[in-house]
């Protein structure tokens, strides 16, 4: 942000506003967070709007042309996803924005409608100053089409075409040359936001657009002529989305027309190039095939779980242990250099090291499987794979009115549920976004399957597979109720429609802009979920540190509390225990372990050892259900369950399973889609974890 | 013979003669170029009745349930043009009349 505002002060001495500052204020005030509100107030800067088709580069070129300028922020008033920010040009400084892909301005979701408001200067958006049509030259008549809705607005475009190395390879005839020739009146550029190429060209073309229009008066003036003859008035940023549709329905035909004509005009080649296969032809045979297409897509979703988990493993501990190692000697040392060894005891030491480092260990934790996530999802959708997924997947996830890609995001969060909900920004649709991201924290994560193993161990014996299993099972049965639920209430407005989408051809991922493209996302993640998982495990600490009771030695101190029981913490957990009385796990042991749950399931096994004062180490999950921590768990849910301890197990169980995954997660909801969203699920997920528990206690104690 | 184009054969070409879906999806799928008398070929078919068609260099997937309500006539020659429509040769002439 610092670095936008120094920049932004910069681009104020170099660049005049010219006559539309007026509406750039107005619209940026709207467009852009709060906290950027004053710099836009002063700035003026030309307004460049990016729109395009789905799956036509156009995110990947805006990333290339911004890099880590860009900044991802909601719609306002929607949780559709734009990214906007600050392009320099030679001493030039512009607002950009990215829309999502759209086959039309006649918008069938909200994520359309915001690339139509953005485009046409509605809904208080200011109007563009220049508008850069994303043009896919392996699909030249939807370009075409979206082209000629464009075209009719009135304001200047630039038309950057996409894909040319595809159509070449597959010898479709658009070539740059041709569409200049066909369309003598546009500005072409051709980009590839793989490479970059072109970047400088675009900038160019927006440049040279922008100068003629500040020459004209008025940016209309320099706005290519509508291609064809037509009587129909287009809608001005003051009509509602309804005179948006009948301009465009009731042009159809005119544009179809012209489409056609351009069609017919760039080569009758387009014809014959149907008939030959392409590669990518030849790899949908299988890759779409009824069954082969099928096989493959669980391979992959296997390969993604197992990338995510197992190879993440060893780089997850590397962090947790190798680095923390020598964080902790090397603050001791330092400790021990300024204030002698007996600092070591202190509680600025514990501070430092159980509270402030745990906080960033945690977070640098969670790098390798995001990190990992994030070139999986690069490789996936830069491929053109990820469109086939949607399609392959789209019948079984249309149960609960999801897109095809939905599929992903669920299964990485068997895994775990944070590289699950950064996976979600693949769906297009934002309300089936917030819905995945939604049912995600439902999907039962690696970490809370030590959790499962220590209680099925201590209470279910030689059924102890079983129980496990049946963890898994419940997790898929309440995402399928709950997402029934979401999807008649909350989100009865998602329809299902029709599926038709155009397949991009497959092509091969460019190493450098795929390693790029995922630093920045990481470093976005890093940025955005840093501060509350650090805030929160910080306030954990304290709660454990400040003591309430004197042990019987009476050395209690703050920083020093011998018996969870006798800090803050404990007293919470005791406080809050008696909720859980009709799940029959109304122990404050219980409850300090879910408060401790709430921050990440990994240390909840830990934490339970911890409240019992049971120091055996080195002993697996299965040997600590079976031994002292099993007994003890196993007497205090006897005690609190009034002698029906498995129920209160399964119900404890549940309980793990549906409520909040960890901090992570909430950190990383709140920055996908904000406050509200992220305290709903927290929310949600309590009461789900909450009534599933009692119900199977209350029903579990009359069978056990 | 009208079929409805889940049940088309891979390889074949057709020509589209109706779309039996409500006003918004109808017009979507004729923006993407689902239009009447429009010809295509039926390249791939996935599972549930989905399809992929070839509409000039462009594909398109189809879910089983939309390609149900797409009626199509299955245009058996291999040899005629595959989408070349009435409307893309009736806009080739306009525009060369225009030009001229």
């Amino acid at each position: 942000m610092t670095t936008d505002a120094h920049a932004e002060h910069q681009g104020c001495d170099d660049d005049e506003p010219h006559a539309g500052g007026h509406h750039h204020r107005r619209g940026l005030m709207v467009l852009l967070p709060a906290a950027h509100h004053h710099h836009h107030e002063d700035s003026g800067y030309p307004r460049i709007v990016f729109v395009g088709n789905p799956n036509v580069g156009k995110s990947t070129l805006f990333n290339a042309l911004l890099g880590a300028n860009a900044t991802v922020m909601n719609a306002p008033g929607t949780t559709v996803l734009i990214e906007a920010g600050h392009l320099h040009h030679d001493g030039r400084m512009w607002d950009v924005v990215d829309t999502p892909g759209t086959a039309s301005l006649d918008a069938l979701s909200p994520d359309e409608q915001v690339a139509g408001e953005a485009a046409m200067g509605r809904a208080g958006n200011p109007l563009p100053d220049v508008i850069v049509d994303v043009f896919d030259a392996t699909s030249p008549s939807k370009s075409l089409y979206l082209l000629s809705q464009l075209l009719d607005l009135g304001r200047p475009v630039v038309v950057a075409v996409t894909m040319l190395d595809l159509a070449e390879r597959d010898h479709a005839a658009v070539d740059l040359d041709r569409l200049a020739e066909v369309l003598p009146h546009l500005s072409f550029v051709r980009v590839d936001g793989r490479t970059g190429e072109g970047a400088d060209a675009l900038k160019e073309a927006v440049a040279a657009t922008l100068d003629r229009s500040h020459e004209a008066d008025s940016p209309a003036q320099v706005a290519p002529s509508r291609p064809y003859v037509s009587s129909i008035t287009v809608p001005g940023p003051t009509d509602d989305q309804e005179a948006v549709s009948r301009w465009v329905r009731n042009s159809a035909d005119e544009r179809f027309l012209w489409v056609a004509a351009i069609i017919a005009r760039l080569g009758e080649s387009d014809d014959v190039a149907q008939e030959r296969m392409t590669l990518s032809d030849r790899l949908d045979r299988v890759l779409l095939h009824p069954v082969a297409g099928i096989a493959v897509f669980l391979a992959v979703m296997y390969a993604v779980f197992e990338a995510t988990t197992t190879l993440a493993g060893p780089l997850i501990d590397w962090f947790d242990v190798t680095l923390r190692g020598w964080l902790t000697s090397g603050i001791d040392a330092v400790f021990s250099a300024v204030a002698g060894s007996g600092s070591l005891d202190g509680w600025f030491h514990s501070l430092l090291v159980d509270g402030l480092l745990d906080g960033s260990i945690t977070v640098l934790t969670f790098i390798p499987p995001m990190g990992i996530m994030f070139i999986i999802l690069s490789l996936l959708e830069d491929s053109g794979y990820l469109a086939r997924a949607a399609f392959v997947m789209d019948r079984a996830m249309r149960l609960i009115g999801l897109d095809g890609r939905a599929f992903l995001p669920l299964v990485v969060g068997f895994g775990c549920n944070l590289p699950a909900l950064a996976s979600t920004r693949t769906l297009p649709d934002s309300r089936q976004r917030l819905m995945t991201g939604l049912l995600i924290p439902f999907t039962s994560c690696s970490a809370r399957l030590s959790v499962y193993i220590v209680l099925a161990y201590a209470f279910f014996d030689r059924y102890a597979g079983l129980a496990i299993f049946l963890m898994y099972v419940a997790s898929m049965a309440i995402i399928l109720a709950v997402g029934l639920v979401l999807r008649r209430t909350q989100f009865s407005d998602l329809r299902t429609q029709p599926f038709a989408m155009g397949l991009p051809p497959y092509q091969m991922p460019k190493v450098l802009q795929l390693l790029r493209s995922v630093l920045l996302r990481l470093w976005a993640f890093i940025r955005g979920a840093s501060s509350i998982i650090i805030t929160m495990i910080v306030i954990m600490w304290f709660l454990s540190a400040i003591p309430l009771t004197a042990d019987a030695a009476g050395t209690n101190s703050f920083g020093h509390v011998d018996e969870v029981e006798h800090s803050l913490y404990g007293a919470v957990a005791a406080g809050v225990a008696p909720v859980f009385e009709p799940a029959g796990f109304n122990d404050w042991h219980a409850s300090a372990a879910l408060i401790t749950g709430f921050v990440a399931k990994e240390v909840v096994v830990g934490s339970m050892s911890q409240s019992y004062a049971i120091q055996d180490a080195n002993q697996t999950e299965a040997q600590e259900g079976t031994g002292t921590l099993g007994q003890a768990v196993h007497r205090s849910f006897e005690r609190s369950s009034h002698g029906h301890p498995q129920a209160a197990a399964a119900a404890f169980m549940i309980f793990i399973l549906a409520y909040t995954p960890c901090l992570a997660t909430v950190a990383e909801m709140k920055r996908q889609y904000g406050t509200r969203t992220a305290t709903k699920s927290v929310l949600m997920g309590l009461a789900v974890a909450y009534v599933l528990a009692v119900v199977i206690f209350q029903i579990g104690r009359l069978l056990v | 013979m009208t079929n409805s184009l889940c049940t088309c054969p891979l390889g074949v070409e057709i020509e589209i003669c109706r779309i039996d879906l409500m006003a918004r999806y109808r017009f979507r799928l004729n923006e993407l170029g689902f239009r009447e008398h429009e010809r295509m070929r039926v390249i791939q078919k996935a599972n549930f009745g989905g399809r992929v068609v070839a509409h000039g260099t462009e594909r398109i997937a189809i879910d089983g349930d939309t390609a149900g309500h797409i009626l199509v006539e299955v245009r058996q020659s291999p040899r005629s043009v595959p989408g070349r429509s009435a409307l893309r040769i009736v806009a080739s002439e306009v525009m060369r009349h225009r030009d001229e």
